[in-house]
């Protein structure tokens, strides 16, 4: 059989080789052993850099990072040197217009040429789908889709305790109690996209009396919801008033931390309601409240996992873990209800968990990570990440239940995972080779804050932003540009020279592998907007928290004490992504660029000219 | 200074109309500009446009007036002439589809106004009359009770840069200037505010 009447993909983000060859070797992942077995396994090659936009914007289009446009989860405005998110922007026509979303994401992805074939395609969480494309099928929208503020998912956390300072990332509101215990508060809305006046909702908060929970009372549906210590509450779905006769719907769970000695209650992004989003986040539009009323309510949020709360230690582990187990169960129901009625044509599926997941966990493989801070590790943390591959294999059963003689199976993850225990603040080592310049008497420190704030362009040759890219400061290109164009080459060299084979002294170990320019690695009608160098980071190393919006902390590599303790914006070569099929194949190394024309062969037809890749099923021996 | 688009509906209740349509430019409008009631008669309103047309056309501008059945082609007529200011009056059928079409009407005369244009809309009813103003550049204080006329020409006056007629009483509807932070690096902290919240949720930034 060569024709596939049904092609099942499931996506695994950041599925790690080693992991599941280890767990494979101990038979403690059966289902994909089954599916090695009746096909094969390889590690698969992922993309420059590795990172969850750039690789599945491969995958569905086929192309090089130079031909769909998407670098990294960030990029610049090189007119304020400002950063900017890669994913999606919004158009205006003028300031009567509504904002319009365009997706960052160019090139034709594999749905479009299945749809035009009228092959019938189920696309569920694909990141860089927002807004939906236009399929012969469903498609509902993965990474991309913002909360209803417009950023990735911004939580709020209140407290009593007058004295928490905000960190980065959330919103911190501060109860007051009256007299008799009772709260009056509100949850932050959109603001105004003129005056940036917040909307809010408006909630009131009653303590039970035996302190193990809250009465919270809301003009939303439900009107009443019982929060209780150390579970996460059921949806709440509120309206933002923001103007006379118009209001913005969106819902929200609770986790409530503890009611003494302070009173802390954590609250979701406001996520879009699926029956009701701001902008469509499905094709057809009516899908997302389709699912809605066949399997409950569900995140719409692109990045549904609560992993801010974690990394900013206000949610404990056990809440993070079980709104992930939340996040997976619905994925689970989506995928099991599209194969459920899937007679022909594709299914992709993208479960996102085990990325976040290994993140947050990573440093429960290593004792000796920075980010235990001295405390203990808890025994039962330690198991977390190989159970949840073992709870992804469960699934991976399910799908093979579905899958026929005539189904193609393909299980792949788009890249894997690493350590992070050390940053190398990058523009802090311009700054120190002499290619960044910092105004007069300041000096790199974290004063000088995001966003190049205290740079001297006119001084800097050469600046960092996002997880690894270095841009040059290129006359006619950036606003204050002073590398003139004939110079580039010779700085790029310079650079590559300085930073291959970097030693993080502290340690005696080799930081950056080696330095790969643009030209090297991209081709297609968008490398203009890629940046000029990427690091190539060694395991163990990433770009720190200090680098992807332009910070000059003070030294150059920084110990990275946060609970995001495993990273892949490596070296690609060390992270490669796992790819299992039911078919046997014998490339050696596939690489993600191959997963579209395999596709599209296995249904017969022909790769797109813009596809680089080849389809494995070419080189399987009959 | 701003050139000016007034929209006239004779016989809306707006309110009533608007309750639960779709109506995404119109909500857009509602957002940026002001939206309010007003205490005046129909003939009140008549009177109150003849005089500022005719005050437009003594300052020397160019005043666009049209009368349409629906606001449907209006979006071609508008670019095709030359105006300072253009009042175009609808008599529509008032169905129950006509928040919707109105919406998809006002958005293609929306996307063809130039930049520097303010627009007003106006839904008259024999006793009172419902309006929505917004401008590019301007913000409006935000009405809760019913205004005056007086208050509605004062503001249209001063948007559109001609003095304030003789014996008109009135209160202006502009906002106190919105404060400017821009920094000398061409961006401000409203700005760095903004990227901010866009890129909240990011787990892997800082």
């Amino acid at each position: 059989m060569k024709r596939a009447k049904k092609i099942i993909v499931l996506g695994l983000d950041g599925l790690e080789p080693t992991i599941v060859e280890a767990l494979l070797a101990k038979n403690q992942l059966p289902n994909l052993a089954k599916l090695q077995a009746s096909g094969a396994y390889r590690r698969l090659g992922t993309t420059y850099p590795a990172q969850t936009p750039v690789a599945w914007s491969t995958f569905a289009t086929g192309t090089n990072p130079g031909a769909h446009g998407i670098f990294d989860f960030l990029t610049r405005d090189p007119t304020t040197y400002l950063p900017r998110l890669a994913l999606n922007h919004y158009e205006q026509k003028n300031a009567f217009t509504p904002p319009r979303v365009v997706n960052g994401r160019h090139g034709v992805p594999v749905w479009e040429i299945l749809t035009q074939a009228g092959v019938p395609t189920t696309i569920l969480r694909h990141p860089l789908t927002f807004p939906p494309d236009v399929v012969r099928g469903r498609m509902l929208a993965g990474v991309g889709v913002p909360d209803i503020r417009g950023g990735l998912g911004s939580y709020t956390y209140y407290t009593t305790d007058a004295n928490v300072t905000t960190q980065q990332e959330e919103t911190v509101i501060t109860l007051r109690p009256d007299a008799r215990g009772n709260i009056a508060t509100y949850i932050p809305g959109p603001r105004n996209p003129k005056t940036r006046a917040e909307y809010q909702f408006a909630i009131q908060l009653a303590p039970h009396a035996d302190g193990a929970g809250l009465t919270l009372t809301s003009a939303g549906q439900p009107k009443t919801l019982e929060l209780r210590v150390g579970a996460w509450s059921e949806w709440l779905k509120v309206k933002f008033q923001i103007a006379p006769l118009v209001s913005v719907k969106g819902m929200v769970r609770f986790y409530l931390l503890r009611t003494a000695p302070a009173l802390e209650l954590y609250v979701s992004p406001v996520n879009f309601l699926p029956a009701e989003p701001l902008f469509p986040i499905s094709d057809p539009p009516e899908y997302s409240r389709e699912l809605e009323n066949a399997l409950g309510t569900f995140y719409t949020l692109g990045m549904a996992e609560e992993d801010a709360g974690l990394k900013n230690r206000r949610l404990t582990e056990e809440a993070f873990l079980a709104q992930c187990a939340d996040v997976v169960r619905e994925r689970e129901a989506m995928l099991r209800y599209e194969l459920e009625r899937q007679r022909e044509g594709l299914i992709f599926c993208l479960f996102d968990t085990p990325d976040r997941l290994q993140h947050l966990f990573w440093r429960y493989f290593e004792p000796e990570h920075p980010a235990h801070r001295g405390e203990p590790i808890a025994a039962e943390m330690q198991r977390v990440i190989h159970d949840h591959y073992r709870t992804l294999d469960n699934i991976v059963g399910t799908v093979m239940q579905y899958a026929g003689t005539e189904t193609l199976c393909m299980v792949l993850s788009d890249h894997g995972m690493a350590s992070f225990q050390r940053g190398l603040n990058v523009n802090t080592w311009l700054y120190e080779n002499g290619l960044l310049a910092l105004k007069q008497d300041i000096q790199p420190g974290e004063h000088n804050g995001d966003f190049f704030r205290n740079v001297d362009w006119s001084r800097t040759r050469a600046y960092a932003l996002g997880l690894g890219g270095i841009y040059l400061n290129l006359q006619g290109r950036e606003t204050n540009g002073i590398v003139r164009p004939n110079e580039a080459e010779a700085l790029k060299d310079a650079l590559c020279r300085g930073l291959t084979g970097l030693i993080d002294s502290t340690h005696n170990r080799v930081a950056v592998r080696s330095v790969v320019t643009r030209e090297q690695i991209y081709r297609g009608a968008y490398v203009q907007d890629a940046p000029d160098l990427l690091l190539n980071f060694a395991p163990g190393y990433r770009a720190s928290w200090g680098t992807p919006l332009g910070g000059v902390p003070e030294h150059c590599f920084a110990d990275n004490d946060k609970k995001w303790s495993g990273d892949h914006c490596i070296d690609p070569e060390l992270v490669p992504g796992i790819l299992f099929m039911n078919r046997a194949f014998d490339a050696a190394q596939p690489s993600l660029l191959d997963l579209a024309p395999t596709i599209l062969d296995a249904f017969g037809l022909p790769k797109s000219s813009a596809m680089e890749g080849r389809s494995l099923l070419s080189e399987t021996t009959p | 200074m701003s050139k000016l688009v007034t929209i006239e509906f004779r016989e809306i209740d707006l309110p009533a109309q608007f309750a639960d349509a779709q109506a995404n430019y119109f909500a857009q409008l509602l957002q940026v500009g002001c939206f309010g009631e007003c205490n005046a008669t129909s003939s009140e309103v008549a009177a109150t446009a003849a005089r500022l047309q005719a005050r437009w056309s003594a300052a020397g501008k160019t005043v666009l007036l049209v009368n349409a059945s629906s606001l449907d082609g209006v979006n071609n007529v508008l670019p095709s002439a030359s105006w300072d200011v253009a009042w175009v009056t609808v008599a529509c059928a008032r169905d129950a589809d006509f928040i919707a079409r109105f919406d998809q009407e006002l958005g293609s005369v929306l996307e063809v106004l130039e930049q520097d244009t303010a627009i007003l809309i106006l839904a008259t009813q024999p006793t009172r009359l419902w309006f929505v103003l917004a401008s590019p550049e301007r913000a409006f204080a935000s009405v809760q009770t019913p205004i005056q006329i007086g208050d509605l020409e004062v503001t249209l006056a001063e948007l559109t840069g001609i003095s304030t007629p003789e014996g008109v009483q009135g209160s202006s509807l502009f906002a106190q200037a919105l404060p400017v932070d821009a920094r000398a690096d061409g961006y401000s902290a409203a700005d760095e505010a903004i990227v901010y919240e866009r890129l909240a949720g990011l787990g892997y930034i800082g």
